[in-house]
């Protein structure tokens, strides 16, 4: 526990010390309201536990938010992806699955298609409260709700996670508008994966789903489960109030139990923001 | 600033580059003869939930056919490897699907020994012995078989509770006045454990213990979670408890073949046909770093006693082998003595 909090604090304390140059305005103050976002995302997937092969799965985005207050401001956003998964080196892949043989001698052959178009799904739902350093700097904390689903190693893959970040903003005014970069590093989750067989088998349990939350959820912090979250944007102030963006995206997650996991997830999103 | 994103771009570039990509998210097997049949052996070392059960020492089997592969060899000759390898297990509920490839699917038990169901035709006889064949939404087909004797076949337990309480509820509502009920789950495909012992709980007037599970939970030969206990408890507006007959055949697999075990347990229950096939154990799906899909077997399935009748089947109490050219001439013996039996 010590050694997480000591990290911790170096972690907040390096980007304490990014370059910041004093502006007469209060940039962390122009950024409430609704907004609404449309993007892509690319997710690296290596899950050992459930396959030997590296995934890549490209969405969709899309999601909406809204931000008020000012100390603390509030905000919450939910976002949905939906898109494709495939083994990165091998692509869409199908089998011949023959069925059992009839009494003469016939067996009914069928496709089986490795993870179909548009077989990844995602959605996100957080919160968080942030106060302002200065005019440029923002600390707060983020609770963060998301659920991913894909087809892996030739049956369904899905994970969830409910996790606790300290989060920290800086706002640097340039030009029209302001560039912004956000971070937050979870230090306490919720995380569920299928427990180690993959299969509950429970008697008194018909749902899967249920099964998995019963069997494979465990609560991980800092030491066993990593997922820095980075955002870069610049975000363009019209004349008539409304403000558009361009954010770029960056994840990584690493999380040991059964088998490890790691994901690289990166995107692109266009925002609007009244 | 600008640094900042130079650096960040390059850790981006860094990562997605395959030479890094195997370090980065930790992939451990290349996709050649070896790399693929080391990932196949190593999964089944920790998934597969049958070794001790079955007395097969796997890793002899790993230097007994590791050692005809090479990174030369072919596709060809690493699917006839696994093939023969996975053959040992004597499982049907093993299976190796190699896409891309013109290879033919491979099962093992007994999908991979028989060749045809030649004993159970359900058309044929619906045809010859159900004069008003009804079914349920999904999963039943009934009808009196004779004056007083009802026949339910079974054709899939793939659903949940609610859904095989009304179809069974709707089968003994209309079986009220029967003296006798035959349930036939000879076919083939399995299903959902749950949906057996909610069927078979329409037929008990307490509580009965019929199975126990534990599958694997770890990397070790011994790592099993703590046997769950299956148990059948009286379900519905009332259960049926006047003589059953289970017809049962060797493609009678997996939730097909715990159900009958459920039934088993029952006082007025006598199961007649063949030997069911063997595989009980939930099966989970995997892959290959060439693609090829395969099926693991998980757990150990018991009986209530502890058995197990993992790769030899349950054997009926009353011995009877259709034979094909009775069954295409419209004469199923096995369906015939149930109702010998009960009349």
């Amino acid at each position: 526990m010590k050694i997480m909090l000591e990290k911790l604090i170096v972690i907040l304390g390096l980007m304490l010390l990014a370059h910041s140059v004093t502006s007469q305005e209060e940039a962390n103050a122009r950024d409430n309201g609704w907004g609404f976002e449309v993007g892509w995302r690319q997710l690296l997937l290596a899950d050992r536990h459930a396959s030997p092969l590296l995934y890549q799965a490209d969405a969709l985005s899309l999601g909406g938010s809204y931000r008020g207050g000012y100390a603390p401001r509030w905000d919450i956003s939910l976002n949905a992806q939906i898109g494709t998964n495939q083994a990165r080196n091998l692509g869409q892949r199908t089998g011949i699955l023959e069925g059992s043989p009839d009494i003469y001698g016939e067996k009914e052959s069928f496709d089986v298609k490795a993870n179909p178009f548009l077989s990844f799904l995602s959605g996100q739902l957080a919160g968080g409260l942030s106060w302002p350093i200065g005019t440029q700097h923002r600390l707060g904390t983020r609770l963060s709700l998301q659920y991913m689903q894909t087809g892996m190693g030739f049956d369904t893959w899905h994970y969830t996670q409910l996790d606790l970040s300290p989060t920290y903003s800086y706002y640097y005014p340039l030009g029209p508008g302001q560039f912004r970069l956000d971070f937050s590093l979870p230090i306490l989750a919720v995380v569920q994966r299928p427990n180690y067989a993959f299969d509950p088998s429970l008697p008194d349990e018909g749902n899967y789903y249920k099964a998995y939350l019963k069997e494979g959820t465990k609560l991980a912090s800092l030491d066993q489960f990593i997922n820095p979250q980075l955002q870069l944007g610049y975000t363009w102030h019209r004349s008539n109030g409304k403000r558009i963006g361009l954010h770029y995206q960056l994840s990584w997650m690493s999380y040991p139990d059964p088998r490890p996991v790691r994901m690289l997830g990166q995107g692109l999103s266009l925002t609007l923001t009244r | 600033m600008k640094n900042t994103i130079i650096i960040i771009t390059a850790f981006v570039v860094l990562f997605l580059h395959s030479a890094c990509q195997k370090q980065v998210f930790g992939l451990e097997h290349s996709n050649d003869p070896l790399g693929n049949f080391d990932a196949l052996w190593e999964e089944y070392n920790e998934l597969y939930g049958l070794f001790r059960l079955k007395g097969i020492d796997w890793v002899a089997m790993r230097a007994t056919y590791r050692s005809r592969l090479s990174d030369e060899s072919t596709e060809a000759e690493l699917y006839e490897v696994l093939v023969e390898m996975l053959d040992e297990l004597n499982d049907g509920h093993v299976g190796l699907i190699p896409v891309g490839t013109n290879f033919p699917s491979y099962f093992g038990g007994v999908f991979g020994s028989l060749d045809t169901m030649a004993d159970f035709d359900l058309d044929l006889l619906t045809e010859n012995y159900l004069s008003n064949p009804r079914e349920t939404d999904f999963a039943m087909r009934y009808d009196f078989v004779a004056d007083n004797i009802g026949y339910v076949h079974i054709d899939n337990f793939a659903d949940g509770e609610r859904a095989f309480d009304k179809e069974i509820g709707q089968v003994l509502d209309f079986f009220q006045s029967a003296d006798a009920l035959i349930i036939d789950i000879r076919g083939a495909g399995g299903g959902e454990d749950i949906a057996g012992k909610t069927i078979a709980s329409h037929f008990t007037e307490q509580e009965r213990l019929y199975m126990t599970t534990s599958i694997k939970n770890g990397p070790g030969a011994n790592d099993f979670t703590t046997p769950e206990q299956w148990f059948i408890s009286p379900r519905g507006d009332r259960q049926f408890l006047k003589p059953v007959i289970v017809l049962t055949n060797r493609f009678t697999i997996s939730a097909r073949e715990t159900f009958c075990l459920a039934m088993r347990t029952l006082p007025q229950v006598t199961t007649v046909g063949d030997t069911t096939a063997g595989a009980f154990s939930n099966q989970i799906n995997r892959e290959m770093p060439n693609g090829w899909g395969y099926s693991v077997s998980i757990g150990e399935w018991r009986t209530a006693d502890g058995s197990s009748f993992e790769g030899q089947g349950i054997p009926p109490q009353v011995l009877v082998r259709n034979k094909r050219e009775d069954v295409l001439n419209g004469k199923d013996e096995a369906l015939e003595k149930a109702l010998e039996l009960l009349q």
